[in-house]
């Protein structure tokens, strides 16, 4: 029987029921990883792995980054053929598969989408923050969704849900994934009239010289490691424009002039494909709120284009078509 | 070493004194600072108030000797030009783990090897390393295992141990007794239970981190090379530079040529073999082509080509590859038995 | 294979020496091969750059960065380095633009020359595919020079390209061809209407050739594919594995073993190598 308590159960029963059907090559999920509170991306390729696959708030990394480097058909031996994938998804994750598959870089034939309800995950640097410097040593999450810690001292701490939560999360519009062909546990339910830009209206309300300062600050911490590109799904180009030299954008070296000129570059590919998902931000080992940025881009191409990225199959992505009433106020004379 | 009287020791009312000579003396002083939650290594002013109840800097001192960006020359109109004499004066680095120090002297394996790089020799020659012996590891710390100790002493030129009331300072070169004797003056002999007290110290904290045989693993390595061994790390692993920056040991390098209208420089930048760019040849080829020959590289270079090319592992047991790696890859899981 | 490596003198090792492009000569006719005659602007920095047969340097253009390449010309030949560029990257392409009078750098001599000392009093084979020949021209050349001669035995050369107009140094080619000092055996993939010389891949030829193992050594260089089937013809030879040598390509950057980029198992190819015995080859990974 089909259980409906525990997530993480059913999400088993269901992977193990794909591949005893032989419906999936491999299946991307969760694990529990070695480090308190991380646990960690795990490819499961027959029902042997199936029992270690687990589904909580401490699941944070989107999968989707993966998808792009399954499917490429560089360095494949004679007679290969692109693997079915089931791919376990949050609502953003999903959006991300959603748009992979937009962009052709994720066949959607091959794709099973088993869509998780997603209330939030744990932001490791808030638990940080608030054990201020001690050790964790185990985690679990409680029935309420706070975070019972363990620590070395030997002493054990509690971290509400809402102190803990990514920011992303908190506001987020979509908990389920939009498209799914697997709906693990129930349905959270509608929260896209939620619209989370109230940072971003803070941001832009400024003067450009906080905003132009706020940027240069962050950027100068970056010690372009690219791991916020390598955790972004939409980062899948084989050869990212900050690494070519036919012809060379920009240096390789950590300058701030040349992080800035990454970054920038980085942000404005995000516009119409950006879901917030926040791997970037949570990749980064720097801490560098690249989000507000992100966001920027997801906001503006809401409010010019209404196109909200990854949410369908069908609707063409903004940037890659022309309508004639198209907001053109953001074209200025030189 | 409790039996010879070179240990020197402060009082700690008196480190104050001793960082404002070190920079009276001309040195650079390079210490801990702290950095919202984390610790970093910065240049420091002389009447900073320097604490050593840090765990480990967030990041390795590596960047000191071979910095993430450096300029090997310049040029105008394709001619080398002569460069405003790179003069990096001399500096003494405070408090770095003696994990971190021993990462050094793996370091100076590579660059001093002959032919020396010049760049790398010249900062080495004119820096003196005072490590501060480590008290608290973090539960991804495995010096143990892999060759040191919470106290080693390799790269460092000094040693120094937190008593609480006093500072221990150990020298351990000749550069580091010299050092020392300048600034005799504020120091004292040690006395045995000082010496003591340190050693408990350091067996406290080697007894708080797990440890691991390792014997044998350069061969056990060489064995698994087309084993799957890599499989597990290699799929999770996203190709970022976080593990081989935040490595200590990790000393890969570009060179790559920037200019702006006439003027260009020859600059050195850190780069990574977990990048897919790394060994790719300008015809195409590419020698490592997936994430897996990339993983494999690393853990092969650190734990089995360094012991046959230098004798020993080129992984101090620091964990910040494991702390920080987006996917929990635990280079622990991968070299354990 | 044990020769001393000239490359420790170099005070600053990754500053290049000035030269100046005395002459440009294109090999090919898909003119995508270039020969550069390179000569010291100090006559010091010539003194220094002491080179044999099977060395590479670093070629240096400030503003477009370095490429590793072969020392095409011989130590025996005096006043210049010969280059054989390959128009591919960003510095090759600029290098290919150069008028003759440029000055531009030269860093090294880099990593291991070819064994001479073992290939002395032997026969050398050499086997070369494409536009890798460059080193093979070296290594004839210094054996030709009449002070070498002596020291090895007979040499047999078979020599390939894709078509008549890929053969490189063509000149020399029919020298060397009417030269009873060398046996050569040009050959190309496919001919063209006034093509009259061999046709077939490299390995074939060699098999047809065969030339005795019998106190013999084959220096190989070629594309991967070449190298690929030449191994198997070698040993077929009963040439043993430490008596086939070959030189392998890898991107490069510092080329003094510190910078990490060319490490196959553990061995750096711009200092253990470029040059290696097939022996060797099997012990380490093919990450090449």
């Amino acid at each position: 029987m089909r259980q409906k308590t525990n997530l993480s159960d059913e999400l088993k029963w269901v992977a193990r029921k794909l591949f005893e059907e032989n419906r999936i090559d491999l299946l991307i999920g969760y694990e529990k990883g070695t480090l308190p509170l991380h646990n960690r991306p795990c490819f499961v390729s027959s029902v042997e792995g199936v029992d270690k696959l687990v589904w909580d708030s401490l699941c944070a990394n989107n999968l989707a980054t993966y998808l792009p480097r399954l499917f490429t058909r560089t360095h494949r031996p004679k007679g290969w053929k692109p693997p079915r994938v089931a791919i376990v998804a949050k609502g953003c994750d999903a959006r991300s598969v959603v748009g992979l598959i937009k962009e052709k870089q994720a066949p959607r034939e091959n794709i099973v989408i088993l869509g998780v309800p997603c209330d939030g995950v744990v932001d490791l640097r808030k638990i940080e923050d608030a054990l201020d410097g001690a050790c964790p040593v185990s985690a679990k999450v409680a029935e309420d969704g706070s975070i019972m810690l363990q620590l070395d001292s030997g002493k054990s701490v509690q971290v509400s849900r809402e102190k803990a939560l990514f920011d992303a999360c908190s506001d987020c519009p979509y908990p389920d994934a939009p498209v799914f062909d697997i709906r693990i546990g129930r349905e959270i339910g509608d929260k896209s009239a939620r619209r989370p830009f109230k940072d971003v209206e803070e941001f832009e309300a400024k003067s450009p010289e906080p905003r132009w300062k706020y940027f240069l600050e962050e950027m100068s911490k970056c010690i372009r490691c690219y791991a916020c590109r390598q955790a972004c799904p939409n980062c899948y180009c084989p050869t990212c424009f900050a690494e070519q030299t036919q012809p060379k954008w920009l240096g390789v070296g950590a300058d701030l002039p040349e992080v800035m000129y990454f970054h920038l570059g980085r942000i404005f590919h995000q516009a119409g494909r950006c879901v917030d998902c926040g791997a970037c931000v949570r990749a980064c080992p720097m801490g560098i709120d690249l989000r507000i940025f992100t966001r920027k881009m997801v906001k503006d191409v809401q409010e010019l284009f209404g196109y909200e990225a990854g949410i369908s199959l069908d609707e063409p992505p903004p940037l890659c078509t022309f309508k004639m009433e198209d907001d053109e106020s953001f074209i200025t004379e030189p | 070493m409790a039996e010879t009287i070179t240990a020197r020791a402060m009082e700690k009312k008196k480190f104050a004194d001793f960082t404002r000579a070190i920079v009276d003396n001309g040195y650079q002083l390079y210490g801990p600072a702290i950095e919202g939650r984390e610790a970093i290594i910065a240049q420091i002013a002389e009447q900073a108030d320097v604490s050593f109840d840090y765990r480990n800097f967030k990041m390795s001192p590596k960047d000191l000797f071979l910095s993430q960006s450096e300029v090997l020359c310049r040029f105008c109109r394709g001619e080398i030009v002569p460069d405003a004499a790179a003069d990096d004066g001399r500096r003494v680095l405070l408090g770095i783990r003696p994990c971190d120090a021993k990462a050094i002297s793996l370091m100076d394996k590579v660059f001093l090897q002959e032919p020396a790089d010049s760049y790398y020799k010249r900062k080495r020659d004119n820096t003196v390393v005072i490590s501060a012996v480590c008290s608290s590891p973090e539960d991804t710390c495995f010096c143990t295992s892999v060759g040191g100790s919470p106290a080693s002493t390799e790269g460092s030129d000094i040693l120094l141990t937190d008593l609480g009331e006093s500072y221990l300072l150990e020298p351990v070169t000749p550069k580091g007794e010299d050092f020392l004797n300048r600034f005799s003056s504020l120091t004292r002999n040690a006395s045995k239970n000082e010496v003591r007290e340190k050693e408990r110290i350091v067996e406290e904290a080697a007894s708080r981190m797990q440890k691991m045989d390792l014997e044998g693993i350069a061969e056990r390595f060489a064995k698994a090379f087309e084993s799957d061994l890599w499989d597990t790390p290699s799929q999770r692993c996203l190709g970022c530079g976080i593990c081989t920056y935040f490595c200590p040991t990790c000393h890969c390098f570009d060179v790559t040529d920037e200019t702006l209208h006439e003027n260009g420089r020859r600059l050195r930048t850190w780069d990574s073999c977990m990048y897919s760019l790394f060994t790719l040849h300008a015809s195409g080829h590419n020698p490592r082509p997936s994430q897996r020959e990339r993983t494999r590289q690393r853990f092969m270079h650190k734990f089995s080509y360094s012991v046959d090319n230098y004798g020993e592992l080129f992984c101090v047991g620091c964990g910040r590859c494991i702390k920080h790696c987006p996917v929990n890859i635990d280079l622990r899981e991968v070299i354990a038995p | 294979m044990k020769t001393e490596n000239p490359q420790s003198t170099i005070r600053n090792p990754y500053i290049p020496y000035p030269v100046r492009i005395d002459k440009i000569t294109i090999e090919n006719a898909d003119r995508d091969l270039k020969t550069l005659k390179l000569v010291f602007l100090n006559k010091e920095d010539e003194e220094s750059f002491q080179y044999l047969p099977g060395q590479f340097a670093e070629l240096s253009v400030f503003g477009k960065g370095e490429s590793p390449i072969g020392i095409a010309s011989s130590p025996t030949e005096q006043g210049f380095l010969l280059f054989t560029v390959k128009r591919v990257g960003v510095l090759t392409s600029d290098l290919h633009d150069s008028e003759e009078g440029r000055i531009i750098g030269v860093r090294g001599p880099l990593g291991k020359p070819y064994p001479l000392d073992v290939m002395e009093g032997k026969n050398v084979v050499i086997v070369g595919g494409g536009f890798a020949f460059t080193t093979l021209r070296s290594t004839i050349r210094y054996i030709l020079a009449p002070q070498n001669r002596s020291r090895f035995e007979k040499v047999t050369c078979i020599y390939g390209a894709r078509s008549p107009g890929e053969l490189m140094y063509k000149e020399e080619l029919k020298e060397w061809e009417a030269n009873p000092d060398i046996d050569m055996h040009i050959t190309v993939d496919k001919g063209d209407e006034s093509w009259t010389g061999r046709e077939g891949f490299v390995p074939t030829v060699l098999k047809q050739v065969a030339p005795s193992a019998d106190n013999a050594i084959a220096l190989v260089c070629g594309p991967p594919i070449m190298l690929k089937f030449t191994f198997p013809v070698l040993l077929e030879l009963d040439f043993a594995p430490e008596m086939i040598v070959v030189s392998l390509e890898m991107r490069m950057k510092c080329g003094i073993g510190k910078c990490g980029r060319c490490n196959i198992g553990n061995t750096y190819v711009c200092k253990d190598g470029p040059v290696y015995t097939y022996r060797q080859l099997q012990s380490l990974p093919a990450e090449y």
